[in-house]
């Protein structure tokens, strides 16, 4: 029943802009807590990092100068080293159904993971994916060899070893910069979904999309003020718990239409799917991303917790061969 | 108090702080600090203070901001401005509005290495004026015409201004560059143009002194032209070629320059090390007036202004032409009062979001905006580029002088203003050229 | 302590800071053109090249407050204080740094966990290349406090400035 929720207003920051695909679930369950309490739980939801940048979201929830917002962890390595795993490493997840599900039994099963969400004063919810990180080039990409050279566009520690590993170079170059960059030739490749390919009109630059595939991974958290959220009413709890249950199936019915979507689109303009034909071999040359990821982690400092971590996930990968 | 109410007053506060004397910047941080404190609280205010200047400061996207100012200051005290002012003046001042066509000719060209409208005016105030007045133009249109010419600094490519726009918008830069060479070359036909007709229509204004010299003089000055050139090559070559981003050009055009100036010997430890010290400071004085703009900004989101007034502005339906008039007259009017640059970061958050629901053509509204801006740079009474001059020439020039010299370039400015509204073409065509739909 | 004392410390402090924001705008010139001509000529991008630039424009800034301070090199809008002379002038002196004061107060103040919180994780930055990020916040803390501090003097003075003592004292 409506009456039995308290009257208050949320503050919800979403660092990514309204138009992206993912900011549709965030819209939706800021609009569904509005309107099963009846209003009298009131969601001010502010997109486009108007309240601060992706680099500010940590600390602006954890001291409560918003209640809810969203950031990468991999921003935040030295914040949520242990829990930063799924979210840096390319190649690991098969599915996104598997980076997804792989996350959130290890964020609710694993002490160390928990330990650093209690230390930031956050309550991670609304459990997400992206799908598989491809490649849009300005020349097709079909073997192995043909990496060699390429300037390519990626981010974060571990997603550049998967080119240089065959010679590619990992160029610096901004997500602002990624449409000139391929336009006149500074990189030969961006790094990202079919989607956002589609969304920043990378078809207009770059002819030929990769069918190559370089691992899933969950998309992003939400977080919750932990002292707001344990400040919530069970009932409304509940609630919230329930709307986001349904946010999260939204999302996973949705990425891969929107995915789907995002490679017509592309074609559409033009854009050539190309068949990339070493994707064993690639992946066989490759070395293994959790060994890499535990190796550095221990370099921080964080080597026992890193090892569970990366153990977990390797045994629950198992149910996804 | 309602969210419209609360952000006009913090507006009304930084004005009342800035006139009693607080600097422009922290004048912002203390209305905007004193907003957040009495709407949303202490909790947010300190949060938003902790995050807030230091992840501006670290921002990758800005360190292309000094390394333009250091190619621009590099060059300045290695002569190789003085060297190009030379040629022009012994190329174009045989006339008698010569003098003042060389300063325009010549400050266009180092707007070609510049990014800052406030350095263009120092440091032609610094090199062309003494000259100027040693032949007798007039002080105050002399002071004019090189407070005016250093505002295609902001247009011609690179550019500080397109840079803000930019980063506050999310454009391309690199488009944003290409937008403004014909408005650049655009404003300064238009000096050109208004200039001669004051020195043929206003006695005294032509200099009593006018020097020719011969072609061969003529030619070898011409030499004083290379470094330039090859400054401009490597930046904006670099960029188009795609050997590197924009982001990336400053710090290559600041090597550039400084290997160029010890290969001409035209610059010493000494002088390398003031040059940083400059820098330095110059892009301090423009972190603490960004830093209160975005802590403003931040206030008019939390506390609902941006969204009420969006609201308020598209109820009353305004079409393209009444809003971008609105536009300008916002701009006209505050730009005479208030700095540019703060000017841009407090309303851009909102005037932005307004002009594309609106449809307008993103590189054009920036046009637009940047045209503004530098216009506000030489509107008295607050006029960044007339401050720099008057502070170049060390007092010899009055306020009163400058204000009435800069008239006649003004009236050319607004007929300017009025084609590039009216010709979105002059904008858009070279981006959409480069892009090659 | 005497102002003899002071004068040197600040000195000291001016002559140090200088050098670090040089380094940092030396340090971010040649990270960019390295990454450059890495990545254009050598196939060998600099690792690290943006957090790096980003973490050395950071130290420009907040290390260059000391400086704008010292000079007071603000951006001014001087409409009505230009116009006013004696003892207005003087009041409208303390006034402005007044509001300085406040503003590096906040921006100052705030320095301080943003600086403990990073040595307390040992934060590194993210990206290809792990460099420490808590020395660059350190360089921030100082910057701000210092600059925070030459305000405040600089207000004393002008308070000082604002009441002339008929009979010279020792300042
Ligand atoms: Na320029
Ligand atoms: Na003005």
């Amino acid at each position: 029943l409506a009456q039995d929720y308290p009257e208050m207003s949320v503050r919800y920051a979403n660092f990514m802009p309204e138009n992206f695909p993912s900011s549709a679930i965030d819209q939706f369950v800021a609009d569904e807590i509005a309107r099963r309490t009846g209003g009298k739980v009131k969601v001010e939801m502010f997109h486009g990092g108007t309240l601060g940048g992706v680099g500010e979201m940590d600390e602006l929830i954890s001291a409560g100068a918003v209640d809810i917002g969203n950031f990468p962890l991999s921003y935040f390595l030295s914040q949520f080293p242990v829990s930063g795993l799924a979210d840096s490493l390319p190649i690991i997840f098969p599915s996104i159904e598997s980076a997804v599900q792989i996350q959130k039994d290890a964020f609710a099963e694993l002490e160390d993971v928990r330990a650093e969400f209690d230390t930031a004063n956050l309550h991670p919810f609304l459990y997400r994916g992206l799908p598989q990180h491809r490649l849009i080039c300005t020349k097709p990409v079909r073997k192995l060899e043909d990496f060699n050279g390429l300037k390519i566009r990626t981010y974060g520690t571990f997603h550049p070893v998967v080119f240089t590993t065959f010679n590619a170079v990992p160029a610096n170059i901004e997500l602002g910069e990624v449409y000139e960059g391929l336009q006149r030739g500074t990189i030969d490749c961006a790094y990202t979904q079919f989607q956002l390919m589609a969304l920043f009109n990378l078809h207009e630059v770059a002819k030929f999309a990769i069918d190559a595939e370089f691992g899933a991974t969950p998309l992003y958290l939400t977080y919750v003020n932990k002292q707001v959220w344990d400040g919530w009413t069970p009932e409304f709890k509940a609630l919230f718990d329930e709307v986001v249950d349904e946010a999260e199936k939204r999302a996973a019915e949705s990425i891969e239409e929107t995915e789907v979507a995002g490679l017509e689109a592309l074609q559409a303009k033009g854009v050539e799917l190309v068949h990339f034909e070493d994707q064993e071999k690639m992946e066989a040359a490759l070395p293994d991303f959790l060994d890499l990821w535990v190796e550095h982690l221990d370099k921080m400092g964080h080597g026992e917790a890193a090892k569970k971590h990366a153990a977990f996930v390797r045994e629950r990968l198992k149910n996804y061969q | 108090m309602s969210p419209i109410e609360l952000g006009l007053a913090a507006i009304a506060a930084t004005l009342v702080l800035a006139l009693a004397g607080v600097p422009i910047g922290p004048a912002m941080i203390v209305a905007a600090c004193g907003g957040m404190w009495l709407t949303v609280g202490e909790r947010f205010m300190w949060a938003t203070l902790k995050t807030l200047p230091f992840d501006f400061a670290s921002q990758y996207t800005f360190v292309v901001v000094p390394m333009f100012v250091l190619m621009g200051v590099v060059a300045a005290r290695a002569d190789i401005i003085q060297d190009l002012y030379r040629a022009a003046a012994k190329w174009m001042g045989g006339t008698r509005s010569g003098l003042y066509v060389a300063t325009v000719a010549a400050s266009a060209g180092f707007s070609s290495i510049s990014g800052s409208t406030v350095v263009n005016s120092a440091v032609f105030g610094k090199v062309a004026l003494p000259e100027m007045l040693r032949n007798g133009c007039h002080k105050g249109f002399s002071a004019a015409s090189i407070a005016a010419a250093g505002t295609l600094a902001g247009l011609i490519p690179p550019s500080l201004s397109f840079v803000i726009y930019g980063i506050l918008t999310g454009q391309s830069i690199g488009q944003l560059f290409m937008a403004g060479v014909f408005p650049g070359l655009l404003t300064m036909a238009g000096y050109l143009v208004a200039i001669v007709l004051v020195v043929r229509l206003i006695p005294g204004y032509a200099p009593t002194a006018i020097t020719r010299y011969p072609l061969g003089e003529k030619i070898r000055s011409l030499k004083a032209v290379w470094p330039i050139l090859i400054l401009a090559t490597l930046v904006l070559g670099g960029i188009y070629t795609g050997t590197m981003p924009p982001s990336a050009a400053g710090a290559v055009g600041a090597a550039g320059a400084i290997v160029l100036a010890f290969a001409r010997r035209s610059i010493n430890a000494r002088g390398l090390a003031d040059s940083f010290q400059e820098t330095m400071i110059l892009t301090t004085t423009l972190f603490i007036v960004v830093v209160g703009g975005l802590l403003l900004g931040r206030f008019f989101v939390i506390s609902g202004f941006i969204r009420e007034i969006t609201a308020l502005l598209a109820a009353f339906d305004l079409g393209v032409y009444s809003f971008l008039l609105l536009v300008i007259g916002l701009y006209l009017v505050l730009g005479m009062f208030v700095d540019p640059l703060s000017m841009v970061v407090v309303t851009l958050p909102v005037l932005y979001p307004i002009s594309q629901a609106l449809g307008i053509n993103p590189i054009w509204f920036a046009v637009i905006i940047v045209k503004l801006v530098e216009i506000s740079a030489v509107t008295p009474p607050v006029g960044l580029n007339l401050f720099a001059v008057m502070a170049a020439s060390e007092t010899k020039i009055s306020a009163g002088e400058i204000y009435r010299g800069i008239l006649p370039l003004l009236a050319a400015e607004v007929v300017i203003l009025a084609l590039l509204v009216a010709f979105p073409a002059i904008s858009t065509w070279l981006p959409a050229m480069m892009i090659g739909n | 302590m005497t102002m003899h004392a002071v004068d040197t410390a600040l000195a000291w402090a001016l002559r140090m800071s200088a050098w670090i924001g040089w380094a940092a705008l030396g340090l971010m010139m040649i990270v960019g053109t390295g990454d450059v001509i890495g990545t254009a000529f050598f196939r060998r991008p600099i690792l690290g090249a943006f957090e790096m630039a980003g973490s050395a424009l950071a130290v420009v800034m907040f290390i260059g407050l000391i400086h704008v301070q010292t000079r007071r090199s603000h951006i001014v809008v001087d409409l009505v204080t230009a116009g006013l002379r004696g003892p207005m002038r003087r009041l409208a002196d303390c006034f402005a740094l007044f509001g300085t004061v406040t503003a590096l107060y906040l921006i100052a103040r705030q320095t301080w966990p943003l600086m403990l919180d990073s040595w307390r994780i040992r934060e590194v930055s993210i990206g290809a290349f792990n460099f420490p990020v808590y020395p660059v916040k350190t360089l921030i803390c100082l910057g701000a406090t210092i600059a925070a501090a030459i305000a405040v003097v600089q207000l004393l003075q002008s308070l000082v400035r604002l009441f002339p003592r008929r009979e010279g004292g020792a300042a």
